[in-house]
Parts: structure tokens; C-alpha cells; sequence
């Protein structure tokens, strides 16, 4: 059941904690790839991004968003990302589907190699 | 507790605080921490209008213990009844402002407060709830997250704590304690502009002692005057002062020194107001896009999974320490 799965308590608190995320920011590619969700009038520097990253304001979101997720009510949110609707039911179907969804592009991404160039469109 | 529309949880933070102030259209005040009550701290935010003890109390504990008799004398006094929950803060703001004449208000709230006048104190509280700026300047303070906002606090659930927010202040000579869940306005004795903080810091302490071994969060905030507006005044005396001595005058090094030490104090204030500003645009951005990215990131680098598991793991144990 939904309530079930909301209360098996999965905090993306725990999966996104500053640890993981200090190591995540030390990659010039990672930071490139926030740079356009900072808040405007934010500097793109890698200072800027850890200090917003960091902030007790974005543990809040997360919190936020964790426990809106286990209201089980947002699968028209989550499929703006290309995830399943079910996707929306909990934090661990949350973060399970995007497990998922990037396992499939790397497997499909690996068999067109393999199957000489595609079209790539 | 009635809702009357869609009110977003704010947290309790002096830069929210203000903000929302200024944001009503009033001038000329701010919102500031208070770690100690003892005279000589207050003495360095005077001038203080108003303080707010806020604290967080287990539902079933009866907030008011000794119940206070409406007197008849209190028809100067803008008292409100809370009607909604989470805009309590709000309210023990708006009961310091509305109290203080000398507190330049702006057009709208000055309207508010005319308009409001006579009506009784749940219909004050019914006014709030209603007053499209009020509840607008509040919401303005809502996370852009979609969906998010629309949840209930996870924290205010039936066996929860619950917030509360009672304000302090002297009205015509006496000190005051307004508390949204009273009945009305109850009058702690006479007290004089200089030296009420330390009649309320007793209330308080009485306040606090009532709830006994609970476990109690409180924090205490104090609507001030504008610091930088305070502190400006200071240095315009003094340069007034040093106009009229002569340049040899051997005062002048003690008021150079003044004059660089508020200097500094202005220039920490600027910098606290520069913070205040950007953490209030953080608790308003919308982080679910870049959630998102950092997840799909975590994949892409195959770490998500490993940290999937070991979150799952300690809701559970989160889950079996709560029963």
C-alpha cells in the first residue's frame, strides 16, 4: 500500500548528504551540469554552487520534497522527468526509477554502439 | 483550528521575519534574535518595540493554564484570536505593530488597523485569515517547489508538536502578554519604556517553568528599530558634534574612534542583511530540478544504487528506535 511504502521512511536527506555531495561538486563536470538550476543572480562559480548546495535551505528542499513524495501524489511531477508515474509513489520508488531509467539509456546507448552508428537524432 | 484559505508553514528566522515586514509596507523596524533577556543586551537593541517568545509545545499540554478574564478596559488593544495554525507568527508580529504608534506603518496595514478597529478579537483573527496582503506577503515566503507547498507540515501531524507565538510588549504604561490562543489581552502590571524587557523576561521565565519537565524548543526574537537607521543617527551626532570644535580639539580622537567602532557595527549589519537576502531567495528557490540532476548524476557514475540501500536501511532502523 502507498502509506506502506511512504512509511518505510527513505529520507533523500540520507541518499543526497553532504558527504556525497562535497565529492560531487569537486567534479568540474557535475558543477557545469547545476549551474543553470543555482537561483538567478547567482554566480557560476564552483564557491557559489557548493555554498547553495550546502545550505541548510537545500536540506530544507530536500525534506520537503521527501515528504511529498510519500503523500504518493506526484506522479504528474515526477513524468516531466520521463519517469513513470509510479515513480511518484514514494522517496525509494523515486529514487529507484531513476536507477532505472539511467541503467536502460546505458544499456541502449551500448547496443547502438555495438550495432555500428545509428541515426542520432 | 479553521482554515481559511491556504497559509504556507514559514520558519522561524529574524530575516523571514523582517521581510515579511518590510514587505507589508512598514518602515523602519527589524526582527532580531535575542540570546539573553539580561538588561545588557537589551540595552544594546534598544529601541525595542515588541518581543516574541515562540516555542514548541506536545498538543494535550494546555497552553494556557490559568485562564485570563477578558477585562473591560481593553478596547484599545489590538487583540486577535489565532484562527489558523500556521499563521501564528504572522499574527504575534502583526499584534506588536498594530500596538505601537509610533511604529510608521504604511498605507495598507494603517488601513488594516482602522478598519479592523472595533471588530471583536475572533473577528480580528477571521481579518487576518482574510487580508489578501497579509496572507500574500506571508505566502511569498512559500518553497516554488510545485506540489510541495500544497502538503500538510509533516511535523504537525495529531500526536505532534505544535508552534506557538505570544507577543510582549508595554501598551499605554502596562506590560502586555497577546496570545492567539487566549481569550484576550492580559495586563502583567505597569511598566516604563526603559525598563519592561526585564518584566517580560520574568513572564517568560514563569511561562516557561509551567510547562515543567516537557521538552520545551523556544526562541526569543525582538521587533526593533531599524539597526543601519540607529546606527546612522549616531553618526550624524557626532559629526555635528566634531562641526563644532575646533580642528585642534583633543576631543576629537575619542569621537573618531566612536565613529569607527559604529562604522563597523554598520558595516556587520550590512553584511547580516546581505546573508538574510540570500538565504531568503534559497528557502524560495525551487531545488527539484537540481534534486533531480544530482540523482541522475549519482546513477550515471553507478553510486545511486549502493546509497539507495543504505537509506532504506536506516529508515528502517529510524522506523523500529520509534516504537
Amino acid at each position: 500500500q502507498q502509506q506502506q511504502q511512504g512509511r518505510s521512511s527513505v529520507q533523500l536527506n540520507d541518499v543526497l548528504n553532504t558527504q556525497v555531495l562535497s565529492a560531487l561538486l569537486d567534479d568540474p563536470a557535475v558543477c557545469s551540469s547545476l549551474y543553470p538550476h543555482l537561483p538567478d543572480q547567482t554566480e557560476h562559480t564552483p564557491a557559489q554552487l557548493r555554498q547553495v548546495v550546502l545550505s541548510p535551505q537545500f536540506q530544507q528542499a530536500l525534506h520537503g520534497f521527501t515528504s511529498a513524495l510519500q503523500s504518493g501524489q506526484l506522479g504528474p511531477l515526477i513524468q516531466q522527468f520521463g519517469l513513470d508515474a509510479s515513480s511518484g509513489l514514494s522517496p525509494e520508488a523515486f529514487l529507484r526509477g531513476i536507477e532505472h531509467k539511467v541503467r536502460e539509456n546505458q544499456q541502449n546507448a551500448s547496443s547502438n554502439k555495438d550495432e555500428d552508428h545509428m541515426d542520432e537524432s | 483550528m479553521a482554515e481559511a484559505g491556504n497559509w504556507c508553514l514559514i520558519e522561524s528566522d529574524p530575516g523571514v521575519f523582517t521581510e515579511l515586514i518590510s514587505g507589508m509596507g512598514v518602515h523602519g523596524v527589524q526582527m532580531e534574535e535575542v540570546w539573553s533577556l539580561d538588561s545588557e543586551s537589551m540595552e544594546r537593541l534598544k529601541p525595542v518595540y515588541g518581543l516574541i517568545f515562540l516555542f514548541k509545545w506536545q498538543q494535550g499540554h494546555s497552553a494556557t493554564a490559568e485562564p485570563t478574564q477578558p477585562d473591560g478596559g481593553n478596547d484599545h488593544i489590538f487583540f486577535a484570536q489565532q484562527v489558523i495554525h500556521n499563521a501564528c507568527a504572522t499574527q504575534a508580529i502583526l499584534s506588536i505593530l498594530l500596538n505601537r504608534p509610533d511604529i510608521d506603518l504604511g498605507p495598507e496595514l494603517s488601513n488594516f488597523k482602522e478598519f479592523t478597529a472595533d471588530f471583536s478579537p475572533d473577528m480580528k483573527g477571521l481579518a487576518i485569515s482574510n487580508s489578501d496582503l497579509i496572507r500574500s506577503v506571508h505566502n511569498s515566503f512559500a518553497r516554488s517547489d510545485p506540489f510541495v507547498n500544497e502538503m500538510h507540515d509533516p511535523n504537525a501531524g495529531k500526536d505532534e508538536d505544535v508552534y506557538h507565538f505570544i507577543a510582549y510588549l508595554p501598551i499605554h504604561g502596562a506590560l502586555y502578554e497577546l496570545d492567539g490562543l487566549s481569550q484576550g489581552p492580559v495586563n502583567l502590571g505597569p511598566c516604563d519604556e526603559d525598563h519592561w524587557t526585564d518584566q517580560a523576561n520574568e513572564a517568560i521565565q514563569q511561562r516557561m517553568a509551567r510547562y515543567g519537565d516537557t521538552e520545551l524548543h523556544f526562541s526569543l526574537m525582538a521587533l526593533t528599530r531599524d539597526r543601519l537607521d540607529t546606527y546612522q543617527e549616531q553618526l550624524d551626532e557626532i559629526d555635528a558634534l566634531m562641526l563644532s570644535l575646533p580642528d585642534d580639539a583633543p576631543e576629537r580622537r575619542q569621537f573618531n574612534s566612536n565613529r569607527m567602532e559604529i562604522e563597523h557595527h554598520m558595516q556587520l549589519e550590512q553584511e547580516k542583511r546581505s546573508r538574510w537576502h540570500r538565504e531568503n531567495t534559497l528557502r524560495k528557490h525551487n531545488f527539484i530540478p537540481m534534486i533531480y540532476q544530482l540523482l541522475h548524476t549519482l546513477a550515471e557514475k553507478k553510486q545511486l544504487d549502493p546509497l539507495i540501500t543504505e537509506a532504506v536501511d536506516k529508515g528502517k532502523k529510524r522506523n523500529a528506535a520509534k516504537q
